[in-house]
């Protein structure tokens, strides 16, 4: 009881005491308010700006300001958003005309099914010189369109073409915040809240950061970007034993409006990337100064060339979108895959340990992903520094490991056609090459191989010891002196060992063909 | 005049459970999606779950009744002073022994449709799956489903064998994601598996729930009487992707042709069109 | 209850529902508003106006020279002594650091000297019909920097009997990852699709200290300095022109020597440039 308060009588004490409220129930009322403060915060998402913006600031806020500036003007903020015709996004356009127009009502006849929710989408009235307005409402019964400015809508004349943007835009935005911003941030950039629960393992991959426009599994030939049938199946079937789950049970328009969005993203991360390089100069020197010329390179850079490098970047991001679409630049096989028999995969284990083309480097001799290159240091492309531990980097500089081939688990799928693909084009943004040149048909054996391998076992591991795939323990770790596994590409490998002998009642009757070692 | 109302007070939410109660079968609030289960076992549990609340119904009517007169009664009576009992042993062994007699009879009558749910004897083939009915091994992860059938044609006829196929790859096992094909009118048996952490595979329509429990293959089984699609969801609280793991378990009549498809899919390899690949669905890809 | 706790219950009760109420407005999934910006808006320089047509084509030369002593550079692999692929790796020769190589008189080799923007006006050669080569050999790249016309087909080789991997990372055009197979002869062809601002590195993952430098330019005007420092370049357009000079090593890590170098190209004439630069603004 605290000292100098009363305490409470029951019911029937003397009623004049019963009004008085002590200090206590004063404190007690106040934190009873508490929820009217706390509540439910709303979340208010903002793009937020490449780590480099801030550096740029302390040395010329003029370029940082213009930097940011356009783009608010050009891609806008998670609320507010821009929908730029520059960029090969499918915003949702519906074509109408209008009928007639009262104020800042009009009757519009709108082609297609639109939907029913067309709230804050750009109206664009192709007018003498087009005029932007904005969609307040639509009724479909009465088919008005009203629009959010008060004044009237000048020199409408009935039979004006209309434009609606933006509605896929908006359910893209939405979608995209309800189950994907959590892990990949709002801006795309892989950081979002719950993206520091994937840091716990060396090299688990983390969220994707869209803003280089490299995505990892695609269909496409080396050195394009990823078609929207490449997104679009990441985010279906997922990427299987990292983080990023199915979305299986999705609609596909909503698939499509995610899909949209997440382009949105990586074209306003990728511009904001470029326009960086091009104010690279302007950036503070290592030790913090700003660099010689600040005012001559300011004005060059920030203000006369700024909008040129701007159209530049808007219109190489819209090339790499667009190719990554075109039809001719997907990976398709021209032969048909080779029979999956022991002949086929000898031959693929052959080439992936030849050092001709030195699969086993990376890969390991076992398969295994614990190559010998993986003690190399590598050199950071972008600084021309080393970096501070051995092992390969992908483009986010982050540590990365070579497949590990046992395992089963196949990130981009498991088709022959996948695995044909990785090979033929390797894997954006890794050091993964593209085996182009590799014939074809050696391709298919290797695919056979490297398809085998979960369930056969790689034949030889780095002792020269044999082993029945998954059940290992001698693989994985280092061993003090390097065997430099220089087989000749051509010596026949030795059939696999029997494994002790599989009781007829261990085997499950099968009617398919039955893997190789069955074939006795 | 506060009496009166605490009096109305407490029995307003009584009849008002009662009520609710009475009408949520026909307002679908009793059981998700159709209020019959779509397993023959599914459709005993519910009906123990109607035993059982009418039992607790008549029960709770009969107590909240008693109390509601109780209460009126001595309210009105205000000069009437409180007299001390000495407790009745009549009243104490009648309302022990009843409430013990309807919990027994409940605990009996149950017997059955626990151990039909929950006891397999192996060697006992009157009880429980046979090997034969094994569709599928399931793994949850955070936060998906991932599927591993056997190879179509595969028939397993010991137990042993299919611990042998859970232990690792073979040739020929088709992979899924999410989205479960499992028999119609046929027993079922999968395995369920955990990559991570504890899941639970929870497929409300089909009255089936089992915690996923990481390092342990679990068996389920069940017979899907009613063709359909029906929601899997994860019901044991797994990470902050729990709310979103859900998946579809569809029964079919013909499984075998559907793995044969997911198959032929899974073996794409950009140039021969399968046989019985759908059109349109050469980019469509299997995990 | 006394009046006291009546009016604690009842606020608590207000507050909480109140809180309950207002809290939770749906900031996330309010609908945004979307606004249009038509696309094509030209950026470039409205640069109205004929342009005067620039006739006439000179020749300017040079060298870039360093004051001081270079450092030696490290050996990175000593003949014989590679992990792996011992059989070209350093077999031969010892792999050397290139990024910074001073040859007699203290010139610098490897550094780019070119024109970022052809200057308008100025008839611009067609672009050669044959290939590039770009070697490799124990485990180097030859040559270690290159100037090509994008569009021009690059073909990698190799001369090493184990494989290899180029890794491109161009400014603007697409990039390349494809390995390189032992003793490829052919070549793999490789184009630069786009004109590039700066000079990019081209790596090999598998052998990490392999690293050159490619350039590739819209025009013909782009060269590099030879062992002794030296450079030429043919065929400029008689005009005021505005150079890039950038070395790999400049300011510790890749970058301009100097961005604005002007010269006047005299019609049918040759202008020189010499150009020194110090230890320090290789950032050693």
């Amino acid at each position: 009881m605290i000292s100098g308060s009363r305490p409470i009588r029951g019911p029937g004490s003397d009623p004049a005491e019963d009004n008085t409220l002590t200090t206590r129930h004063s404190i007690l009322r106040l934190l009873a308010l508490l929820p009217l403060v706390v509540g439910c915060a709303d979340y208010q998402a903002e793009f937020v700006n490449d780590e480099r913006v801030a550096a740029l600031e302390t040395t010329s806020s003029v370029a940082a300001t213009n930097l940011t500036n356009s783009l608010n003007t050009h891609f806008g903020t998670p609320n507010a958003l821009v929908a730029w015709g520059a960029l090969p996004i499918e915003f949702g356009e519906i074509s109408g005309t209008v009928l007639s127009a009262t104020g800042n009502s009009l009757r519009v006849s709108l082609e297609g099914d639109p939907p029913t929710a067309l709230n804050h989408v750009a109206v664009v009235l192709e007018t003498k010189t087009p005029q932007n307005r904005m969609a307040s409402s639509y009724d479909a019964d009465t088919r008005i369109l009203t629009l959010t400015e008060q004044e009237a809508a000048p020199a409408v004349t009935p039979g004006t073409p209309l434009r609606l943007i933006g509605h896929k835009l908006q359910a893209g935005r939405r979608l995209y915040m309800q189950h994907c911003m959590h892990c990949h941030g709002v801006t795309g950039d892989g950081n979002g809240p719950t993206a520091r629960y994937i840091r716990n393992h060396r090299f688990n991959p983390l969220p994707r950061d869209y803003r280089r426009g490299l995505f990892k599994f695609t269909s496409t030939k080396n050195g394009f970007y990823a078609s929207r049938d490449d997104l679009r199946r990441t985010v279906r079937q997922g990427l299987a034993g990292t983080y990023m789950p199915s979305f299986l049970l999705i609609d596909p328009d909503e698939l499509d409006a995610i899909v949209e969005f997440v382009r949105f993203l990586a074209m306003r991360g990728e511009i904001e990337r470029r326009l960086l390089t091009h104010l690279a100069p302007l950036m503070p020197t290592d030790d913090g100064d700003p660099p010689k010329d600040l005012q001559s390179l300011e004005k060059e850079l920030a203000v006369d060339t700024f909008n040129e490098a701007l159209a530049d970047a808007a219109s190489l991001v819209a090339e790499n979108w667009t190719s990554a679409d075109a039809p001719e630049n997907l990976v398709i096989p021209t032969t048909a895959r080779l029979p999956d028999d022991e002949k086929s995969r000898l031959k693929g284990r052959n080439l992936f340990i030849s050092t001709k083309i030195n699969c086993a480097k990376c890969h390991g001799e076992g398969g295994r992903g614990n190559g010998g290159f993986l003690k190399d240091i590598q050199k950071n492309p972008e600084t021309q520094q080393n970096y501070p531990t051995p092992g390969l980097r992908d483009a986010w500089h982050k540590m990365i490991q070579p497949r590990n081939l046992t395992s089963g688990i196949y990130r981009g799928g498991r088709r022959p056609l996948d695995v044909f693909r990785r090979v033929t084009a390797g894997i954006k943004a890794t050091p993964m090459a593209g085996f182009a040149t590799v014939p074809e048909t050696d391709r298919w054996h290797i695919v056979n191989y490297v398809l085998s391998i979960p369930i056969d076992g790689a034949f030889f591991d780095e002792h020269g010891h044999q082993y029945h795939g998954g059940d290992d323990s001698h693989a994985d770790h280092d061993h003090p002196h390097d065997h430099e596994a220089d087989k000749p590409a051509d010596k026949p490998a030795d059939k696999p060992a029997d494994k002790p002998a599989d009781k007829p009642a261990d085997k499950p009757e099968t009617t398919q063909p039955k893997s190789a070692k069955d074939k006795k | 005049m506060s009496r009166i109302f605490w009096c109305l007070f407490f029995t307003v939410w009584p009849i008002i459970a009662i009520v609710v109660c009475a009408i949520s079968p026909a307002m679908d609030w009793a059981f998700p999606g159709n209020r019959e289960a779509a397993t023959p076992l599914g459709q005993r549990i519910d009906d123990l779950f109607f035993l059982i609340t009418g039992i607790v119904t008549v029960t709770f009517i009969g107590t909240m009744g008693a109390l509601s007169y109780v209460l009126w009664k001595g309210s009105k009576n205000e000069d009437e002073k409180g007299w001390y009992s000495h407790g009745s042993h009549n009243l104490e062994v009648i309302w022990t022994i009843v409430p013990a007699g309807v919990l027994l009879f409940i605990a009996l009558y149950q017997l059955d449709v626990w151990a039909i749910y929950r006891v397999r004897d192996h060697e006992n083939r009157d009880v429980g799956p046979r090997p034969s009915h094994l569709v599928a091994e399931v793994t949850a992860r955070q936060f998906e489903w991932r599927i591993r059938y056997p190879a179509p044609g595969t028939k397993f006829t010991t137990y042993k064998q299919i611990k042998a196929w859970l232990a690792k790859p073979h040739a020929g096992d088709v992979y899924a994601v999410n989205k479960l094909f499992v028999h119609l009118n046929r027993e079922t048996l999968i395995y369920l598996k955990s990559a991570d952490v504890q899941h639970a595979f929870f497929v409300p329509d089909l009255r089936v729930k089992q915690d996923a429990m990481p390092g342990q293959s679990i068996d389920i089984w069940f017979t899907v009487n009613k063709s359909g699609k029906f929601n899997l969801t994860c019901a044991e609280l797994c990470g902050w992707g729990h709310y979103k793991m859900r998946g579809e378990v569809e029964a079919v009549e013909d499984l075998e042709a559907r793995l044969k498809e997911l198959k032929d899919l899974q073996d794409y390899d950009g140039v021969t069109p399968p046989g019985t690949v759908p059109a349109g669905a050469s980019e469509e890809a299997t995990p | 209850m006394t009046s006291a706790v009546r009016t604690l219950t009842t606020t608590t009760l207000a507050a909480v529902s109140l809180g309950l109420l207002t809290g939770c407005g749906g900031g996330a999934s309010a609908t945004p508003t979307v606004t249009y910006k038509a696309g094509g808006e030209s950026g470039a320089d409205s640069g109205g106006g004929p342009v005067t047509q620039i006739d006439g084509t000179g020749t300017l030369s040079g060298t870039i020279k360093l004051v001081g002593t270079a450092p030696t550079p490290k050996v990175i692999v000593a003949k014989g002594t590679a992990k792996r692929d011992t059989n070209v790796c350093g077999a031969e020769v010892a792999i050397i650091d290139q990024s910074l190589q001073v040859g007699e008189g203290n010139g610098i080799a490897n550094v780019f000297i070119y024109i970022d923007k052809a200057p308008p006006g100025a008839p611009i050669p067609a672009a050669p019909t044959e290939s590039a080569v770009f070697d490799q050999k124990g485990c180097v790249f030859l040559p270690h920097a290159m100037v090509v016309r994008s569009s021009q087909t690059v073909l990698i080789k190799s001369q090493d009997d184990a494989g290899h991997n180029t890794h491109t990372y161009p400014g603007r055009s697409r990039s390349f990852n494809g390995a390189i197979r032992a003793l490829e002869r052919d070549g793999v062809p490789l184009i630069y699709n786009k004109h590039e601002r700066t000079p990019f590195p081209v790596k090999c993952d598998m052998h990490s200290w392999m690293q050159a430098f490619h350039l590739a330019l819209d025009h013909p005007w782009g060269t590099i300095t030879r062992a002794d420092g030296s450079f030429e370049l043919k065929g400029l357009p008689a005009t005021e022109l505005t150079l890039r000079v950038w070395h790999e090593k400049a300011g510790g890590k890749g970058g301009f020597l100097e961005r604005k170098l002007k010269v006047t190209i005299p019609k049918d004439g040759s202008a020189t440039v010499d150009k020194e630069f110090q230890l320090s603004d290789f950032g050693l």
